[in-house]
């Protein structure tokens, strides 16, 4: 089965003043069709960039350095821009973490639909854009979609409003959703309401996602593969249930050993020692290097290949799992 | 290594700013300018204000023009035989003087009642930004009229009038400055610590609310020499025996139908260079304290 | 058996907007406008024993931030009182809520957002020392040893001493947060969403120095968070707050396996966690309700699965369900 989005080598870096901020640097992983991929990391990993690069939504001083992102076969980095934005908004589709990037406070939620559909759909009936638009409401369990398309984003609470931003976004039925943060600013009953909402759409729809979080517990319930970020690589990749069950990189074991529910109570939590080393001088071998108990002398000097394991992950540690070549 | 610190807050302020090589130097013009001010005593060629030195004779020469003795006066010299260029000199000490004493107390009077208001909030905010709307919905220089018509001319007066007028500007930009600081955290850490009111106000929001109250100081400097010049050109500001720019246009101005137009044009042009530099500091300052786009 | 630190006696929080001038003024006309009431905290009242953790958890417009601040005494009580050690020290709006000066000290708070709790134009030095100071508990000529004290403290080196907030991480602030807070020897901390703001694992660190000083230098700790799953690790009893009020008091242990308010279910049950294989889970359904609006008789009723008739009508009572475990719901009735 051929990937929807395939990303090889992606590296997007950031050119200041004070130096060069290498955000994302080398990943590689894919998308298939109608599956749940989570990217996980915590500030700094590189992990937003990414979405925003498939998105071609980076600024200068950002830029796509190398690397190729391809999109059911067309490089997503050698169109036009006339031709991504036929893809943005249509094909790919993006949430972001706060609604209100996503809604423009002085339109309707009516007209602002509206307009997303006939954008990419000249030839569409007011009337049956307006069925499309109620429909999609009714979807992400907005109650009385009729009324509330009249309102405006203000008189919707933040858990209603993300869900306006996923209507919006499967309004024109893509295949592939980029979800930054969705859920992280919304309260944790809501939070629960919207992530099972959002799985059972994709798994109903087809419709692949791609869920950025650093919220590990939320790609455990949701995703079928997770890919774990640091410091703008990717350190691990693979099935959800084997990373999360047994994770192999220190860094995917320090972060899951230290949420609180697998620590006994009362004990003090796993922590990993030290920090995200400074973006403007990552050292030249491992960047987790100074806080891993794992560290051999390779690890200083190299940065570790990704390679693949015997259980179908990638891992990029000179130390643990085996040493296929990708 | 508190001194990196300060190297490196000086050091981004210095690059931003140079990014706008207008107001850089507008900033090299107004520095020329304050160094004439402050030491026009010993750069003037002559003391243009020593009965003894001038004479009646040398009145109204043209510029270059020379006199009985052979000395050449740059700029000319006015009605009663004062050296144009010296008079010059000392009339931007004394505009200077007035203007920077005015804003330097209208600051004070200003960011104290701004900031009281916003950080006791209640009937004390709303009245102090009453009164703070209902001056500034007067024209400044009405305003200064009126209270030099009340209490008369002379300098103190003078510098009283210009701080009563400017006081509002400062009141309401630091009222808005201490209104967000108030609101963050680290004021409810002060509180929570029980640091008495007064310290909170002065040691923690006030430092906080000093880029913007920097960029009004300096627009407001300009706007108080102009109103300073107003006013003394309508005879009704600095008396005679100070005479700041403003006082050497009025005075020259008789003679400008006469073609002597020097006693006049001149002291104008100062003073238009020395509104023009300081106003474009102070617009590149406002710029570089606002949120940007990113490059 | 612990002794008492605060004993929280039914304390509520009113915001009132009163209406202008032109409302008053259609009213006289005939208009009907009420003014607005916001109960963020609502009768609630509840001990902390010395030494322990008590855990606040709830949702947006729950009242545990405005609860928190009410306690550290940098928000006035609308009515009810806060008891500090015996020393009755919080009263109605218009009186002075701190009495004793040493009161002021005791409870201290850390806050949630690392960025703007700290003064951006102030030395970490200064900011450490400068309560102590400002209160006679040390001498300027200390300050510099004094504060280096602090900072081993929590976990940081001397060379932080001449620098500016903004030169350090989320993790590293909230660092500096703590050591103010310490300066001035509190015996209760407020923690105020003090791990929200902070990556996973920076999270772990900062946990793991709050068990360390709560040994160290015998502190008792207010824990306000909405992470169930920290509150349940941390804390030895929880408190649960909806919409202003408290629906559930008991020690962790009851609250996890003998849960009793369907609310406290829901948060137990309806949240993502690292267990894969239950990848099916109920949340809750509705939507949070206004506080400005809160439903008729049990305020959860809207939401809930178990809600009858009685529900809509009649506010559930407050009361004891098993030995010091407390509950607000009519299914106890």
């Amino acid at each position: 089965m051929k990937p929807i989005l395939e990303i090889k080598n992606l590296k997007t870096h950031f050119f200041k003043k004070e130096g060069i901020v290498k955000a994302v640097d080398d990943i590689s992983f894919h998308i298939n069709a109608g599956e749940i991929v989570g990217l996980v990391g915590e500030s700094g990993s590189g992990k937003t960039i990414t979405g925003f690069s498939i998105m071609g939504l980076v600024d200068a001083p950002g830029k796509i350095v190398s690397g190729n992102i391809v999109f059911k076969d067309i490089d997503l980095r050698n169109i036009s821009p006339k031709q991504m934005q036929d893809v943005r908004g249509n094909r790919i589709a993006m949430i972001f973490q706060d609604p209100m990037m996503t809604l423009n406070p002085v339109l309707r939620i009516q007209t602002q639909m509206m307009e997303t559909i006939k954008a990419h759909d000249k030839k569409i009936s007011n009337q049956e854009a307006y069925d499309k638009c109620r429909d999609a409401l009714g979807l992400v369990g907005i109650s009385s979609p009729d009324e509330r398309m009249k309102a405006y984003p203000h008189q919707f609470s933040g858990g209603m409003r993300q869900r306006v931003s996923i209507a919006i976004a499967l309004l024109n039925k893509p295949d592939l959703i980029i979800a930054d943060e969705p859920t992280t600013a919304l309260d944790v009953t809501i939070q629960g309401q919207v992530i099972f909402e959002m799985q059972k759409l994709c798994k109903e729809s087809g419709t692949a996602l791609l869920w950025v979080t650093h919220d590990l517990a939320v790609v455990a319930g949701i995703t079928d593969r997770i890919c774990v970020m640091y410091a703008g690589r990717i350190i691990e990749q693979g099935s959800t249930d084997k990373i999360i069950n047994n994770p192999m990189h220190p860094y995917t074991q320090g972060l899951i050993k230290s949420v609180p529910s697998r620590n006994k109570k009362g004990e003090k939590l796993h922590q990993i020692d030290g920090m995200v080393p400074a973006m403007f001088c990552l050292p030249e071998g491992c960047a987790f290097e100074e806080r891993c108990h794992q560290r051999i002398e390779k690890c200083k000097h190299e940065q570790p290949a990704e390679l693949k394991q015997a259980d179908g992950r990638y891992l990029r540690c000179w130390n643990v799992g085996e040493s296929h070549e990708r | 290594m508190s001194n990196n610190n300060k190297h490196e807050l000086l050091s981004k302020i210095w690059s931003d700013f140079s990014e706008n090589k207008l107001a850089v130097g507008a900033l090299f013009f107004f520095i020329i300018i304050l160094f004439v001010a402050i030491f026009a005593s010993v750069i003037s060629p002559t003391d243009p204000y020593d009965l003894s030195t001038v004479t009646i004779m040398n009145s109204r020469l043209a510029p270059m023009e020379e006199d009985f003795s052979g000395n050449v006066y740059w700029l000319g010299t006015d009605g009663a035989g004062r050296d144009m260029l010296s008079a010059i000199f000392y009339g931007l000490r004394i505009s200077l003087s007035v203007g920077v004493l005015s804003g330097i107390f209208a600051l004070i009077v200003g960011a104290f009642f701004g900031i009281s208001a916003a950080y006791f909030g209640g009937r004390y905010e709303s009245l102090i930004m009453r009164i703070v709307d209902i001056q500034l919905s007067f024209p400044s220089i009405l305003v200064a009229l009126i209270i030099l018509a009340a209490f008369g001319k002379g300098v103190e007066k003078t510098i009283l009038a210009l701080v009563l007028v400017q006081w509002a500007y400062y009141a309401r930009t630091a009222r808005a400055s201490a209104l967000v600081e108030s609101r963050k955290e680290y004021v409810d850490a002060a509180r929570c610590l029980s640091l008495g009111n007064l310290r909170i106000m002065l040691s923690h929001i006030l430092p906080n609310c000093i880029p913007p109250l920097i960029v009004v100081a300096t627009l407001q400097t300009a706007h108080a020499i102009s109103l300073e010049a107003t006013l003394s050109f309508l005879g009704l500001g600095l008396p005679q025996t100070e005479p700041s720019l403003g006082l050497l246009i009025g005075n020259g101005f008789e003679y400008v139908h006469t073609g002597d137009y020097w006693i006049s044009i001149f002291p104008g042009i100062a003073l238009l260079f020395t509104i023009v530099s300081i106003n474009l500091v102070g617009d590149q300052l406002r710029d570089m304290f606002n949120p940007r786009l990113k490059k | 058996m612990k002794d008492k630190i605060l004993e929280v006696k039914n304390i509520s929080k009113k915001f009132i907007k009163s209406l202008d001038k032109t409302t008053k003024f259609i009213n006289l006309l005939g208009g009907s406008y009420k003014e607005e009431v916001v109960h963020a905290v609502d009768n609630v009242s509840f001990d902390i024993l010395s030494g322990e953790v008590v855990g606040v958890v709830g949702e947006s417009g729950c009242g545990k931030s405005t609860l928190g601040r009410m306690i550290a005494g940098i928000m006035p009580i609308t009515s009810g009182s806060v008891s500090f050690k015996e020393k009755h020290y919080a009263g109605f709006e218009n009186e002075k809520y701190k009495q004793d000066h040493n009161i002021d000290l005791k409870i201290q708070m850390i806050f949630q957002d690392p960025f703007s709790s700290l003064n951006p134009r102030k030395k970490v030095l200064d900011i450490i020392s400068e309560a102590p100071i400002y209160h006679q508990l040390i001498s300027k000529k200390d300050k510099k040893s004094f504060v280096a004290e602090m900072l081993a403290k929590v976990g940081l080196n001397n060379d932080a001493m001449p620098r500016y907030p903004h030169q350090f991480s989320g993790g590293q602030r909230q660092r500096v947060g703590i050591a103010r807070a310490l300066a001035v020897s509190p015996e209760l901390v407020v923690c105020d969403e003090s791990v929200a703001a902070l990556d996973v694992s920076i999270q772990a660190q900062i946990i793991n120095l709050f068990l360390d000083l709560r040994e160290k230098m015998n502190l008792t700790y207010l824990f306000i968070s909405h992470d169930m799953g920290v509150i349940e690790h941390i804390a030895d009893r929880i408190v649960v707050m909806y919409l202003g009020q408290i629906v559930e008091i008991a020690s962790t242990d009851e609250v996890i396996n003998h849960t009793n308010h369907p609310y406290t279910k829901a948060l137990l049950s309806g949240v993502p966690t690292l267990d894969t294989t239950r990848k099916v889970y109920e949340p809750i359904k509705g939507e949070i309700p206004s506080p400005l609006n809160p439903p008729s008789g049990c305020y959860f009723h809207p939401r809930c699965k178990f809600a009858t008739e009685k529900c809509k009508v009649e506010k559930p009572v407050f009361k004891e369900v098993a030995p010091h475990h407390f509950s607000a719901c009519h299914l106890n009735d």
